[in-house]
């Protein structure tokens, strides 16, 4: 089939017209300053995915190995401090229904359970219960945590009074709190870092309400060397 | 001399040297680099995107020439070529819409910076004329008529680099060809020529 562009003496007038048009364009071409263009960036892109090639396995790998450490560890201390303390800042709240016929049961969990329930419970005992359904989910990351977590992230950020402070204001709100040993822990390491003489102090007070915990080695240490 | 030697590219030269061996990078770039850079503008790319969607093109070339069959190298190229400009089309018309992007220029332009201004501006006036009307058509047709019209790619090569049959490039031609003539008639520019 010839090109149209060719059909320069068609009786078509249309064809005619549609050749002279085609005729004045010219096959698309890149000058050699593009060519030379092109290749000098795919030549840059290929050398640079080169030279972070190595860094795919080499940084992946450590990277996911440290995320799953962190995670393995942090997640399960994490899951501990949150589910007792929760049922530690709930207090002492009446959540104990006396009824006649019934053993004692769990209002809160009674409600969850069974809210059809409720209208056999005494109005007087739900009444500090009413504000708040959500409440046990709320306290899960509830104060003590908190406080903890605030510590936690001072002793990192190297703010060692910070930290202290704050722990030793846990162990003041919640004596018996599931963090205690962190707590002391944390007190005791801060206070060391510090060089302040109470790192003994707490350090034997940790072996003390903690003799086989998991920092008494690092307790051991502050008290061998002060 | 007959005029299928004539007509035969460096990508044929390669294609003929290297018969079932394992192509370079460098073969397949040296040799094909001008016929990507024609279909990704008869495609549709941009006189100012034709880089950068060279550029793509040849950056998947390099990537996937590895996991080639060897089969069809001019219908492989041309369909990364094709695919490439689809996403820029898509991405260019997300632009626009969302992003409310200006209009570029989309003439056929292929003007040299040394052509005489008169030839220059003659030439630029046919090709913004022809824009309009080939931008009339349907994509499969446009393409197949720029690459036989303009780009001087014969049936037979136009079949293997879309590869489809021979004749359904005859047929999309002859189709495109009456559309682009009832096309210029239409446009008063039928008039103008003697």
């Amino acid at each position: 089939m010839k090109p149209l562009r060719e059909h320069l003496d068609d009786p078509d007038l249309a064809i005619r017209a549609g050749a002279a048009l085609l005729a004045k364009v010219q096959p698309f071409e890149l000058s050699s300053t593009q060519r030379r263009r092109i290749r000098a960036r795919i030549d840059a892109a290929a050398e640079q995915s080169r030279s972070l090639a190595w860094l795919r396995p080499a940084f992946a790998v450590p990277v996911l190995l440290i995320v799953g450490v962190a995670g393995a560890t942090v997640g399960p201390r994490l899951y501990r401090a949150v589910v007792p303390q929760n049922a530690f800042e709930q207090g002492p709240a009446p959540t104990q229904v006396q009824a006649p016929e019934r053993a004692p049961v769990h209002a809160p969990a009674a409600k969850a359970a069974a809210p059809e329930q409720v209208g056999s419970i005494a109005p007087e005992d739900l009444e500090p219960e009413k504000p708040t359904q959500a409440a046990p989910r709320a306290g899960q990351s509830g104060p003590g945590a908190t406080l903890m977590m605030e510590a936690l992230q001072a002793r990192r950020a190297g703010d060692t009074a910070r930290a202290q402070e704050l722990t030793a204001e846990y162990q003041k709100k919640y004596p018996n709190g599931a963090l205690k040993e962190e707590a002391l822990a944390i007190a005791f390491e801060s206070a060391a870092a510090r060089k302040d003489p109470s790192a003994t102090r707490l350090a034997q007070k940790y072996l003390a309400a903690f003799p086989h915990g998991r920092f008494s080695a690092q307790a051991e240490q502050v008290l061998s060397n002060k | 001399m007959n005029a299928m030697v004539q007509r035969l590219s460096p990508l044929d030269v390669v294609l003929e040297q290297h018969q079932g061996a394992v192509l370079t990078f460098e073969q397949v770039y040296s040799s094909s680099f001008n016929d990507v850079a024609r279909w990704i503008r008869a495609l549709g790319g941009l006189p100012a995107d034709v880089e950068d969607l060279t550029q793509e093109v040849f950056l998947v070339v390099r990537r996937k020439l590895s996991g080639f069959d060897g089969r069809n190298l001019r219908g492989w190229l041309y369909r990364i070529a094709q695919r490439t400009v689809r996403d820029y089309r898509r991405r260019a018309w997300f632009r626009r819409v969302f992003l409310g992007g200006g209009s570029t220029p989309d003439h056929y332009d292929n003007a040299t910076a040394d052509a005489d201004p008169g030839e220059l501006f003659e030439r630029k006036e046919a090709e913004g004329l022809l824009h309009g009307l080939l931008g009339q058509m349907s994509e499969v047709r446009r393409t197949t008529f720029i690459l036989f019209e303009i780009e001087g790619y014969s049936g037979e090569e136009i079949a293997e680099m879309q590869s489809i049959p021979l004749n359904t490039v005859w047929t999309r031609l002859h189709h495109a060809r009456k559309e682009f003539t009832r096309l210029v008639s239409e446009s008063g520019h039928a008039g103008s020529v003697k």
